[in-house]
């Protein structure tokens, strides 16, 4: 599974979330000063991969409890951010490697991203935002190689929205990964 | 580099000749040489000479080659001496001093002239590293010419050698000076208009001597030339007294082979320097520049040799920043994918909590690893529920290393690993005194390894292999006896695997690794290991022997190099877990204390026994200080006793031909058990070869 394939579903999620109506139009200039809000700062800078610089954004709000951080959307957004920023890449002198080169901060990250999930699911009992955060909380699993574990999100999703499409096709996923005939 | 104590027997004679010779009054010259040349480096195995200026805790370390470049990962410094236009040869081999310290020293041939580098790291005020070299020439030859030492600092080159992670783009780079309020290094100042080369006439027997600091980072002008006033040797003498404390911290080994005991050494220096303080912990690196960064694979392999060297403190707070590894529904995963995270975690505690005895604050390490087990017993239940034939075990990885560095499988390493990691719960369970917790986890143990063993019974291979499911690069498998003990080391299935991968090497005791004749380092160690303790001692010694002899003339090990090339290309040394497994092994073949039975001398070396001691090596059963020796066919062993039974081991080449108290029992031509409590026994000999 790529870099791509976690992130872009959670980015497009976010967008829709945060972002105002004429950006969707394809309004890509827009400033900081544009965004009414931090989270649709923070979302934009996590379209544009900037994903540091928005993880910035998200804790000020939060330091500052801006109204916003109280709702399973913000969070949401937040653990996108989180472990998209995992898998950030450098170039240092033609050399390519991880922007957090020390791997315990790559893990930290990731392990903010879930427990952000579950904060967002504490904000919610929507079956459907619930399995959506759940499926999000198994892409991560699965992409850092925990499979079953995975397998366990993407049921559990289906439990809070039966006929979810992203649990649905990530259970087949990881049943024929797992070689299972269940 | 002090000449004196480089000086042989015949050089001094000449010197002390020179210095009779007064009356020509050459020794009231300025920077007169005795005309004798210091003692040449050791000798490199590899192609390019190259060498590790570390410093524990430092944030980057310097690489050093024998082609004069000194580089921190942003910048590099180039030494560029010459004569008359002809520039030095490349030095042969940088080498650490001879008490096996890091302190480099290496030498640039430059016929008459010869020039000689010393180097060494050590933290200024600020903590910041910076390394103090001195460049000293000296003409042997007969007549004057004239010597030119250029030095400039420069961007890395392209491919560079390495990059420091948190390197910046260095540009301007100065040195320290009036001009320069942030500066890249420091020099003793130049003639006017010189550029940057150091110029002299040399007449025979002549010699002169420059001096440079070179900071890991850049740093204000006027700090490098503050920390100028101190001379070299006293920054010498500092960072030797460093490494004096912090090797004696450990256990003290004296076992009469300046060979094996500098190559623990030497191997000791590299596990202590590759560390690095990060965010207040303590956290091991697989390596000062390329792998700068942590594998649990890696790290856990660092902190049991420290621990098993009596480096219990460091040991302890690296095994503690492990605990930052563990994710929240309880494995420990650094890599993506690297399921074999989880048990090699587990080990690292228990290497490191438990000796020399229970740590104060085992509870927190052990409350992980409980976490860990139940992670790792809800997988083996939910792969029996899913994967039918291939359940029990841990589900498929996709680790992107060595093992598979392409596709998913399921690793016997993970299993194997996960079989360490159950028994090392169980170990710290009862260490922290919660023996109900303990037996559940060993029953699981017991259920695990049956699993094991069914599995691989089922298997097509005819020893062990390295996936369960579909070909794999051997790597985990080759650890399935030692340390994890999911397989007997005495197994014919492993013993075929120890042959099979010993007889396709390129070079004897070690494994090749890939294409062609590239060869793995410490992937063999865990097969010595084994061989070792199923008393295959030719075996253990020709792993040992080769790890050795495979390292630079300052001790680093590589990871995987060329036999055919003795190049190790980009893949830089030293390797920490290259450098554990020599520690491992040494330490093992006198003093093993993995069973429940403690095992004296089980490999040393018939020159061992002239006179070898060891003190304060840390056991599960307290430190203990150790003696043993062979006189006139008589073996005897000293030791603080312990509460356990002691298998005592005779040298290689001898039998036992009778006990000298009725209170122990032969248990094999060479072996002696005796019981708990006692500090001393002797038996007669015979020799057999």
């Amino acid at each position: 599974m790529t870099r791509l394939t976690l992130v872009a579903p959670a980015i497009f999620l976010c967008l829709c979330i945060f972002l105002p109506h004429e950006l969707h139009a394809g309004d890509s200039h827009k400033n900081e000063a544009s965004d009414s809000t931090r989270p649709q700062f923070a979302a934009r800078l996590l379209s544009d991969g900037k994903y540091s610089q928005a993880i910035r954004i998200f804790e000020a709000a939060l330091a500052d409890s801006d109204p916003e951080a109280k709702s399973w959307e913000f969070h949401c957004g937040y653990a996108t951010c989180l472990s998209a920023a995992a898998f950030e890449s450098t170039n240092r002198f033609g050399v390519a490697g991880p922007q957090q080169s020390i791997s315990s901060e790559r893990i930290d990250l990731v392990r903010q991203a879930i427990r952000e999930l579950d904060i967002a699911e504490g904000l919610t009992s929507a079956g459907p935002i619930v399995a959506m955060l759940r499926v999000q909380r198994g892409t991560i699993l699965e992409t850092w190689g925990f499979p079953l574990d995975a397998y366990g999100c993407y049921r559990s999703a289906l439990g809070a929205a039966p006929f979810d499409g992203d649990a649905s096709a990530g259970l087949a996923r990881m049943r024929a990964l797992l070689g299972s005939s269940e | 580099m002090s000449a004196a104590p480089r000086l042989g027997h015949a050089s001094r004679w000449l010197s002390h000749l020179v210095l009779v010779i007064g009356c020509v009054g050459l020794a009231a010259l300025p920077n007169r040489s005795a005309h004798a040349k210091p003692r040449a480096p050791t000798s490199d195995p590899f192609r390019r000479a190259t060498a590790a200026l570390l410093w524990p805790g430092a944030t980057r370390s310097f690489f050093v080659s024998g082609s004069g470049v000194c580089s921190n990962g942003e910048w590099q410094t180039v030494f560029e001496p010459s004569h008359d236009g002809l520039p030095a040869h490349e030095a042969h081999a940088v080498a650490c001093s001879d008490d096996d310290l890091p302190v480099l020293h290496w030498e640039m041939d430059n016929s008459p002239l010869t020039w000689y580098f010393e180097a060494v790291a050590v933290p200024g005020p600020d903590s910041i590293l910076f390394a103090s070299v001195a460049v000293r020439v000296i003409n042997h030859g007969a007549y004057a010419v004239q010597a030119d030492l250029r030095t400039t600092l420069a961007p890395l080159s392209s491919p560079a050698a390495f990059v420091a992670w948190d390197s910046d783009s260095a540009s301007n780079l100065m040195w320290a000076g009036a001009d320069s309020p942030i500066a890249h290094g420091w020099r003793e100042s130049l003639a006017p208009d010189s550029g940057d080369t150091a110029t002299w006439r040399l007449r025979p027997g002549h010699e002169r001597t420059r001096r440079y600091l070179l900071p890991a980072y850049a740093c204000p002008s006027e700090r490098l030339i503050a920390l100028s006033k101190t001379s070299h040797r006293a920054y010498v003498s500092r960072a030797r007294s460093y490494w004096t404390n912090a090797l004696a911290a450990g256990m003290q080994l004296s076992i009469g082979d300046r060979h094996t005991e500098s190559a623990y050494r030497q191997a000791l220096v590299v596990l202590l320097g590759c560390t690095q303080r990060h965010k207040g912990a303590l956290i091991p690196i697989g390596n000062p520049f390329q792998y700068r960064d942590i594998w649990l694979r890696d790290g856990a392999r660092c902190i049991a040799a420290l621990a098993m060297a009596g480096q219990t403190s460091l040991a302890r707070a690296l095994a503690t920043s492990f605990l930052r590894y563990q994710w929240p529904q309880g494995p420990f995963l650094s890599q993506r994918g690297q399921l074999d995270g989880t048990g090699q975690a587990l080990w690292a505690f228990e290497q490191a909590f438990l000796r020399p005895s229970p740590d104060s604050s085992l509870a927190t390490v052990t409350n992980a690893a409980v976490s860990a087990w139940r992670w790792m017993e809800l997988q083996r239940t939910s792969t029996r529920i899913l994967l039918g034939k291939m359940g029990g075990l841990l589900p498929y990885a996709e680790p992107r290393d060595g093992e598979l560095p392409h596709g998913r499988g399921q690793l016997t390493g993970n299993d194997a690993w996960a079989i360490a990691g159950y028994r090392a719960t169980a170990r710290l369970l009862e260490g922290a005194g919660r023996a109900h917790e303990a037996i559940a986890v060993r029953q699981s143990l017991s259920n695990y390894q049956a699993e094991f063993a069914r599995h691989l019974a089922e298997s097509k291979s005819a020893d062990v292999p390295p996936a369960w499911d579909r070909p794999a690069i051997d790597w985990g498998n080759a650890s399935v006896a030692y340390p994890c003990g999911a397989l007997s080391a005495a197994d014919p299935r492993f013993i075929r695997l120890a042959e099979r991968l010993w007889s396709d090497s390129p070079e004897p005791g070690l494994v090749r690794y890939g294409k062609g004749d590239s060869t793995h380092t410490y992937l063999a160690a865990d097969l010595g290991m084994s061989a070792m303790l199923t008393g295959r001692i030719d075996d253990a010694n020709r792993v040992i022997e080769a790890l050795i002899r495979w390292r630079t003339a300052s001790g680093g090990s590589p990871e995987i190099f060329d036999r055919a090339t003795r190049d190790y290309g980009s893949n830089l040394p030293p390797h920490a877990t290259a450098a554990a497994a020599i520690v491992t092994l040494i330490r093992n073949s006198l003093i093993y204390d993995d069973e429940d039975t403690l095992r004296l001398t089980m490999a040393a070396r018939p020159q061992w026994w002239r006179r070898g001691r060891f003190e304060r090596a840390p056991t599960r059963w307290g430190l203990l200080d150790v003696s043993f020796s062979l006189r006139h066919q008589r073996a005897t062993w000293k030791w603080t006793a312990v509460s356990v039974p002691t298998i005592l081991t005779a040298p290689p080449g001898y039998r036992i031909d009778h006990l000298n108290s009725p209170v122990a029992s032969q248990i094999g031509p060479r072996q002696i058990v005796v019981p708990p409590g006692r500090k001393w026994f002797s038996a007669e000999l015979e020799r057999v070869y």
